[in-house]
C-alpha cells in the first residue's frame, strides 16, 4: 500500500516533468526550425540574386525587344548570349533563368523574353514571346515592384506543397538598359534541394538534444525528489507505523532527523507533537482506568462482604415453631446501605432490625456495617429497644464528621408470649395484620434518626402478637420504587399488595410484594435497595415433645411407637397418622443409613402441633455429615418394573405426602423439618 | 410387626401379610419369599391386614416382581397403602385386585 503510494508519487512527478519538457522541446524545435528555414531561404534567394545580376549583364538590355524577332535569334550575337546564359544555368545549378515583361499593368499575364532550362529537367524552354498566367498573386506584385524600380530584388518561395516542381525560390532582379530604365525582370529559379536533408538532420539533432535533456532533467529531478520529498515522507510514514506498533516515543525525534525548513519539516514537527500528545493522553488514560478498575473491584468485594453479613438462610431457626420469618434484600446496582437482621438475644427473645443508611456507595456500606454490628452487640447485652437505639445513636454520633445517618426500626419479640416491644428511629411505619383482619400501618411514635443528633431519646411501643398475626417491615426502596412515568409505588399500593393474600406465609408474602414491585416498575431500573422482612407469629406450639435416640435401623420400632403415641395424643386422624408415620420412617432411616456411616450417632426428633394452622410439625436433627436429601432428583414413576431402580422412593414419598418440607444445615447439624396440615375443624384437647 | 403366611400351589405363591411392612420387617418378607421362590411363576399377596407400607416394603415388592416371570398381584389393599402405591407408580407395575 505504502510502496504503491510512493512509486505513484514519483511516477506522477516525473511524468509531469517529462510531459512539460516534451512540450518545451517541441515548441523550441518549431521556433528553431522556422529560423533555420528562413536563413536557408535567404541564402538561396541571395544566390539567386547574384545569378540574376550576372545573367542581366549577359543579355543586351538596350536591345531586349529584339529577342522577340526570330531573325535576330539566328544571329551569332544572340546565340553567344544564350550560350553564356545556358552555361550560367548549368554551372550555377539554377533550374530556370528567364526574363519577363508585363502583358498588362497588373502582371496578370507575363511574356517570356527567353528562358534557359537546366539539363536535369527534360523540359524545353519557353520560346521568346510566350505568354502565360502569372503563377500567383505574390509573383504579380513582386514582378511589379521590381519592374517599377521600387525594389532592387525580390524573392518568392514555393514550398513543395504549392508547386509541382518541388520546393524552390525565385529570385527577381531588374534588367536595366544603358539609360538605367528597367526593361524586364530577370528571374532565377533555384530548387531548394538542400531543404529536405537539412530539415531531417535538424530535427534529428533537436530530438536527440531534447531527449538527452529530458533524461538528464528527469534523473536530476527524480534524485532530488527522492532526497527531499519521498525519503522524508517515507521516514515520517514508517515512524507513524512504528509508533502505532510500539506505543513509545522514538529515540531520535522526526524534527531532529528531518533537514530543511520546508513543509515536510513542518509535517515532521507536527507528527512529533502529536506522538507526544498521544503518549501523555495514554498515560493519563492508563492511570484513570487502573484507578477505576481497582475501585470497582473493591466495591464488588465490599458489596460481597455486606451481603455476606446479612443472615440469608431460611428458615433461620428451623427448630423454633413459634414463628416463621422471612426476609429479603434486592440490592440496587450500587453498594447500598439497607440491611435487615434478626437474632436471638436469649432463648425467648428475638431481635428484629430493619434499617436504611443515608446515601449510597462505599460510605453507606461502611456505615451500614457499623450500625448492624452495634445494634446486635448492644441488644445482646440486654435492655429495651429504646435503650439499645439510644446507645447505638450515641456511638454513631461520635466522630460522625460526614453527617451520615440511619433510619432504623428495632423490635424485640418475646417468643413465648408474643409481646413485641419496638422503637423507631425515623424509619417507615411497620405494617401489621391480625389473624382475623387485614394489613394496616402501625403508626408508632418516631424518634430522630440514628447518628443524627447526640443524646436522642427513643420511645417504645408494646403490642402483643396473637397467633396468626403477621408483621411486615420494609425500607423506602419499596415505597419509592418508580415506574417509567416516575410514579411512586407508595404506601397505599404496599397495603393493597399485602392484602391480596394477608394470611400467606412470610416467604409467600415477600414474593408477592417483589412481584408487585417488579410489575409496577415495568422495566424501570431499580434505584434503591429493596429490603423487606416479615414475621408470622404462631404462638406456643402445643404438645412439644422431643425424642433423642441413636439412629439405628433397629430403633425404628421404638421411634414408630413413640410417634404413634404422640399422634394419638394429638388425636390426628388415622389416614394422616399413617402418612406421618411413613414420612418419619423414611427420614429416620435415611439418617440411620447415611448420617454417621459407618458409625452410629444420635438423632433428635421433635414433634409439635400448630393450633393456629392445624399442622403437625416434625423436625429431625442430626450431627452427621452435611447432606441435603431433598436435593436428590425425584425418581421417574412411569417406568416399567424392569426399568425401575430399587430405592430412591422414600424422600419422594415424604415430599409428596407432607407440607413445607425443608432442609437446612445449621450449627453443624442437618435439620430436616416438615409439617402436615390436618384438615379438620376442631383442635385436639390440650394435654 | 409382620406376620407372614405363605402357601405354594403349583407355580403360584400365595402370601398373606398382617401388620406393618417397614424397614424392620421388609427383610422378613424377602427371606420368607426367597425360601419358596423356586419354580414360582406368579405371586399373590393378600393385604387385608396390611396397614402400613414404607419404601423398604416397596423395594421388596419390586425385587419379587423382577424375580418371577409372571405377575405379582396384591389383593384387598388398604386405602393408605393404596395411596403409597399410587404416588410411587407401583400401581402400574403390579396387579391390584
Amino acid at each position: 500500500m505504502l510502496k504503491a503510494l510512493r512509486s505513484k508519487l514519483a511516477v506522477k512527478i516525473i511524468a509531469g516533468i517529462v510531459g512539460s519538457l516534451l512540450i518545451f522541446a517541441v515548441l523550441s524545435s518549431l521556433i528553431g526550425y522556422s529560423a533555420f528555414e528562413v536563413a536557408l531561404e535567404e541564402r538561396y534567394a541571395d544566390t539567386g540574386y547574384r545569378i540574376g545580376r550576372l545573367a542581366a549583364q549577359i543579355v543586351d538590355a538596350d536591345n531586349l525587344d529584339a529577342y522577340l524577332d526570330a531573325d535576330y535569334r539566328q544571329t551569332d550575337e544572340y546565340k553567344t548570349a544564350m550560350q553564356r546564359l545556358d552555361n550560367v544555368t548549368q554551372r550555377m545549378n539554377a533550374a530556370f533563368i528567364y526574363i519577363l515583361q508585363p502583358v498588362d499593368d497588373e502582371w496578370k499575364e507575363v511574356r517570356f523574353l527567353f528562358e534557359t532550362v537546366n539539363d536535369n529537367y527534360e523540359l524545353s524552354p519557353y520560346l521568346p514571346g510566350h505568354v502565360r498566367e502569372s503563377a500567383s498573386e505574390e509573383y504579380s506584385i513582386k514582378y511589379g515592384l521590381v519592374y517599377d524600380g521600387k525594389s532592387s530584388e525580390e524573392c518568392v518561395f514555393r514550398s513543395a506543397r504549392q508547386t509541382t516542381t518541388g520546393a524552390h525560390v525565385s529570385s527577381l532582379v531588374p534588367v536595366k538598359n544603358s539609360d538605367g530604365d528597367v526593361v524586364g525582370v530577370m528571374c532565377v529559379q533555384l530548387q531548394m534541394v538542400e531543404l529536405g536533408p537539412a530539415r531531417a538532420k535538424f530535427l534529428k539533432e533537436i530530438a536527440l538534444a531534447a531527449l538527452v535533456m529530458i533524461a538528464l532533467v528527469s534523473l536530476a529531478y527524480g534524485w532530488s525528489i527522492r532526497r527531499t520529498v519521498a525519503k522524508p515522507i517515507r521516514r515520517i510514514a514508517s515512524e507513524t507505523v512504528r509508533f502505532s506498533r510500539d506505543n513509545e516515543l522514538p529515540e531520535v525525534s522526526l524534527t531532529d532527523s528531518t533537514k530543511g525548513e520546508d513543509e515536510i519539516k513542518l509535517l515532521a514537527m507536527h507528527v512529533d507533537k502529536m506522538e507526544f500528545a498521544i503518549m501523555n493522553y495514554t498515560e493519563n488514560l492508563k492511570t484513570v482506568t487502573s484507578q477505576k478498575d481497582r475501585m470497582e473491584g473493591e466495591l464488588n468485594v465490599a458489596s460481597g462482604i455486606q451481603q455476606g453479613i446479612i443472615p440469608n438462610t431460611f428458615p433461620p431457626f428451623p427448630e423454633r415453631d413459634e414463628f416463621s420469618l422471612y426476609a429479603h434484600m434486592t440490592p440496587a446496582k450500587e453498594v447500598g446501605g439497607d440491611f435487615y437482621d434478626f437474632f436471638f438475644i436469649d432463648d425467648d427473645h428475638l431481635g428484629l432490625v430493619i434499617a436504611d443508611v443515608s446515601g449510597k456507595g462505599a460510605p453507606a456500606a461502611l456505615f451500614m456495617m457499623a450500625t448492624k454490628i452495634m445494634v446486635k452487640n448492644r441488644a445482646q447485652l440486654g435492655g429495651t429497644p429504646a435503650e439499645v437505639l439510644a446507645d447505638v445513636n450515641q456511638q454513631l454520633c461520635e466522630g460522625n464528621y460526614e453527617n451520615m445517618f440511619v433510619t432504623a426500626w428495632f423490635g424485640i419479640l418475646e417468643v413465648s408470649t408474643g409481646v413485641l416491644t419496638t422503637a423507631n428511629a425515623g424509619h417507615e411505619y411497620p405494617a401489621l395484620c391480625h389473624a382475623d383482619g387485614t394489613f394496616e400501618f402501625f403508626k408508632d411514635k418516631h424518634g430522630f434518626v440514628l447518628g443524627g443528633m447526640s443524646g436522642t431519646k427513643y420511645r417504645e411501643e408494646v403490642l402483643t402478637l396473637q397467633p396468626g398475626d403477621t408483621l411486615f417491615v420494609y425500607t423506602d426502596g419499596v415505597t419509592e420504587a418508580t415506574d417509567r412515568d416516575l410514579h411512586l409505588f407508595g404506601t397505599e399500593r404496599l397495603l393493597e399488595t399485602l392484602n391480596v393474600s394477608p394470611h400467606a406465609a412470610p416467604d409467600e408474602l415477600l414474593g408477592n410484594m417483589a412481584a408487585s414491585i417488579h410489575s409496577f416498575a415495568n422495566g424501570m431500573e431499580q434505584a434503591d435497595d429493596i429490603t423487606m422482612l416479615a414475621l408470622q407469629y404462631h404462638g406456643q406450639v402445643n404438645h412439644l415433645r422431643t425424642l433423642r435416640i441413636d439412629a439405628t435401623r433397629e430403633n425404628l420400632t421404638e421411634v414408630s411407637a413413640w410417634i404413634e403415641e404422640m399422634l394419638q395424643i394429638l388425636d390426628v386422624p388415622m389416614k394422616e397418622q399413617m402418612q406421618i408415620q411413613l414420612a418419619a420412617e423414611e427420614i429416620y432411616i435415611n439418617v440411620a443409613n447415611y448420617a454417621y456411616a459407618p458409625g452410629v450417632g444420635p438423632v433428635i426428633i421433635r414433634i409439635g402441633y400448630d393450633m393456629d394452622r392445624h399442622a403437625v410439625k416434625m423436625a429431625f436433627v442430626d450431627q452427621g455429615m452435611p447432606y441435603d436429601p431433598l436435593a436428590k432428583e425425584d425418581p421417574d414413576t412411569t417406568l416399567t418394573a424392569e426399568e425401575r431402580e430399587v430405592g430412591g422412593l422414600g424422600i419422594f414419598l415424604v415430599k409428596k405426602t407432607m407440607d413445607n418440607v425443608h432442609y437446612v444445615r445449621s450449627n453443624h447439624a442437618n435439620v430436616l423439618t416438615f409439617e402436615k396440615l390436618i384438615d379438620r375443624a376442631d383442635d385436639p384437647i390440650e394435654v | 410387626m409382620l406376620n407372614i403366611n405363605a402357601t405354594k400351589t403349583d407355580a403360584v405363591l400365595d402370601l398373606v401379610l398382617e401388620g406393618r411392612l417397614d424397614t424392620v420387617t421388609a427383610p422378613q418378607l424377602q427371606a420368607a419369599a426367597n425360601e419358596q421362590l423356586a419354580g414360582v411363576d406368579s405371586i399373590k399377596i393378600d393385604c387385608k391386614d396390611l396397614a402400613y407400607i414404607s419404601s423398604a416394603g416397596l423395594r421388596v415388592l419390586l425385587t419379587l416382581r423382577k424375580s418371577i416371570p409372571g405377575e405379582l398381584t396384591l389383593r384387598n389393599v388398604d386405602p393408605s397403602v393404596m395411596e403409597v402405591l399410587e404416588i410411587t407408580g407401583f400401581v402400574d407395575i403390579l396387579t391390584i385386585e
